[in-house]
């Protein structure tokens, strides 16, 4: 009898292990379901929206300006972001705000992007901790599951006139 | 009368004709193609099935390096193996001291492999040596920050700043070869870079 439940044990334990690791290599690798909170994506996703990720661009190096994307935050390992990247490496963003006089502009250093958030008045992104690591990049928001009213691709940037250059 | 003779005759070997022929049709198919085709499918789904287990192995638990480079010297020389746990790294347990891989700041595709000197919050001395009035920098929350052993040909946090610890892939502890460095590896050359000033 111990033998039986021990075998049995074991071999749970196994294929747990073996689809366990099938499907986390399934979520990095491919996609997964996310559930976003937070209003600095508004009015394109709204707080506990739930979006469909895809990974296969970040390891082919194919994020590119206006993609949504999901990071590590830099201020915390433990918890991850969701911005639009305005800028790739090379881009020359606008960092001053609209009332100043003198407009600012900085370039984004090789191997970074520069993240901004929809909601530009209630985001903590690039505006606030400078650009961010491309290996920080997980994945990429290209489709909205939840609500149902909103199901569907997402929407360009609202904030277009941050994409071109002054 | 023989006319219907005939295609009666013909009917029924053209019958025989299809049915020789959708029986060899059928055999072939159940088992030499649906063999083939079969085998295929299996072969791929066990590489599919312990490809991910040997990737998740690695990410998780830990794997074999080999290192390139000068600025770890004489810790890791040039071309030397080494085994990185990744661990550490999900239970957020790096510390002062430790030799981590992370993802290079400025080139996402390759990696590097440095000491690290400050943990987010501590006070690092950016000044050089030479310099007659010391300057210090605190490591900003979420961030460490880096230096090679070899402070004169490394190019570390004292170049790019401090690294998100997000970037931080991995911790090593051992060295597999060179055989005569066999062994966990020794402490920062470099004490005294982790003292207050």
């Amino acid at each position: 009898m111990l033998r039986g439940v021990l075998g049995k044990t074991f071999r749970l334990v196994g294929y747990t292990i073996q689809y366990g690791c099938i499907a986390h290599c399934a979520f990095e690798y491919v996609g997964g379901v996310v559930m976003c909170s937070g209003p600095s994506m508004e009015p394109t996703i709204q707080n506990s929206d739930i979006v469909f990720a895809e990974n296969l661009s970040r390891h082919f190096y194919g994020i590119q300006r206006g993609d949504i994307v999901i990071a590590k935050s830099p201020s915390d390992p433990k918890s991850n972001i969701c911005k639009r990247v305005i800028g790739l490496e090379g881009d020359k963003i606008l960092t001053s705000s609209p009332s100043d006089f003198f407009k600012s502009h900085n370039y984004v250093p090789t191997g970074h992007v520069w993240l901004e958030g929809d909601n530009l008045q209630n985001s903590t992104d690039s505006r606030y901790y400078g650009p961010i690591p491309y290996g920080l990049i997980r994945g990429r928001i290209f489709f909205k599951i939840w609500p149902l009213s909103d199901f569907g691709f997402l929407r360009d940037s609202p904030n277009g006139h941050r994409f071109s250059d002054d």
